[in-house]
């Protein structure tokens, strides 16, 4: 079973490669669109990349488009994905 | 119903062994709500549901109403690449010299080909759907595919400039196919394919201070009829355009609510806009 520790910097990195206010993204406050600048179908395309991160750990499941397009903060983002490596919706 | 069933099936059978997962893990299945200016606008910059009212300077003339909205029942089993969506969708504006009355049922099929933290990724979609249009072309079917590329490093979905000033921008091209019974009330039918092409940018002024609340929207579509039969060949032009520029500013972080003004010239033909140039003050709700 992850950790919200050890999942936490994979998230980041995924975050890093789509945004430009790099400095920003560290800071799990950051709001994905408001301080990031990712827009609406980006934020459902991360199912994917979210998805793998979860699915390498043995009870992971999914991460839908819906869910990873609710996230709002990138502390929404390491928790879905924390969530989702531990087998929890 | 041969028809929408033949084409939701093919759309599957291209994209369907991309993302597919036949893992033994623990299975999900998901469900949310979602409402917007227009269910057609999903691939798109985000725009919230419409509720506008218009008051004319001219005392003789009457008070209009304008409402734009599109509710979508998202659903998806155990995928991250795939999404179904069922939709309502309406469109109305009660003044007279600008008509519309567009209501739309139907069923959609959303897919993402690709890894966007790793490059080029297409977010497609494919829709079939009843049509009833009490001013533009009566009951009909209607489908439709589209595909948005994404890169946010060149800004094809996501931000990208100076602290003071971002940019998005998306285009996105398709093909629709429509059938109507009563095109422009001339009580005859009519058939059309047409190809479509999108494309809109957002910009953010000062976006750090105003977290990219305040935005000013330019878009235009523009609609090739690659075939007409019927009514259409008689009352349509070979292509249609509309353009867009909107300025709105949200009132919450979340964009739930705002406020802002819209210019349009043009028409949109998949939603029963005729021709009009016209600019309007509105609320915004997203939810």
């Amino acid at each position: 079973m992850p950790t919200r520790d050890e999942i936490k910097p994979k998230v980041i990195a995924k975050i890093k490669a789509i945004s430009d206010a790099v400095d920003l993204v560290e800071d799990e406050k950051s709001k994905l669109w408001n301080d990031l600048g990712m827009g609406p179908v980006v934020k459902a395309a991360m199912s994917l990349p979210y998805s793998k991160i979860a699915q390498k750990y043995p009870g992971g499941i999914v991460v839908s488009q819906a869910a990873a397009a609710k996230c709002e903060t990138v502390k929404d983002s390491i928790d879905l994905v924390f969530n989702r490596s531990n087998g929890e919706k | 119903m041969k028809p929408f069933a033949s084409f939701i099936c093919a759309f599957i059978f291209l994209f369907g062994h991309i993302g597919a997962d036949n893992s033994p893990k623990k299975k999900t299945f998901e469900l949310s709500l979602s409402l917007r200016q227009s269910v057609l606008d999903k691939n798109t910059i985000e725009k919230p549901a419409l509720i506008q009212f218009i008051l004319p300077s001219d005392p003789t003339k009457k008070n209009s109403y304008a409402i734009d909205g599109g509710l979508a029942l998202l659903f998806s089993f155990n995928s991250p690449a795939w999404q179904y969506a069922a939709t309502l969708e309406y469109h109305r504006q009660t003044e007279i010299s600008k008509p519309q009355d567009n209501f739309q049922a139907g069923f959609s099929v959303i897919n993402i080909l690709g890894d966007v933290t790793e490059g080029l990724t297409l977010y497609s979609s494919v829709s079939a759907k009843y049509k009833h249009d009490k001013i533009a072309s009566g009951e009909g079917l209607f489908f439709r595919f589209e595909t948005t590329p994404l890169l946010p490093r060149i800004g094809m979905g996501a931000t990208r400039g100076i602290k003071q000033l971002q940019v998005l921008w998306q285009p996105t091209f398709g093909v629709q196919y429509e059938t109507a019974s009563d095109v422009l009330k001339t009580g005859k039918s009519g058939k059309v394919v047409r190809g479509v092409f999108n494309i809109e940018i957002g910009f953010y002024p000062f976006s750090r201070k105003l977290k990219n609340n305040l935005e000013l929207i330019l878009r235009d579509s523009f609609w090739l009829n690659l075939n007409r039969t019927g009514e259409y060949k008689k009352q349509f032009d070979s292509s249609q355009n509309l353009f867009k520029a909107g300025i709105s500013y949200y009132l919450d972080e979340n964009r739930h609510i705002g406020i802002g003004v819209d210019y349009f010239k043009g028409e949109n033909p998949e939603q029963g806009f005729l021709n009009q140039e016209t600019t309007v003050l509105s609320l915004k709700i997203k939810y």
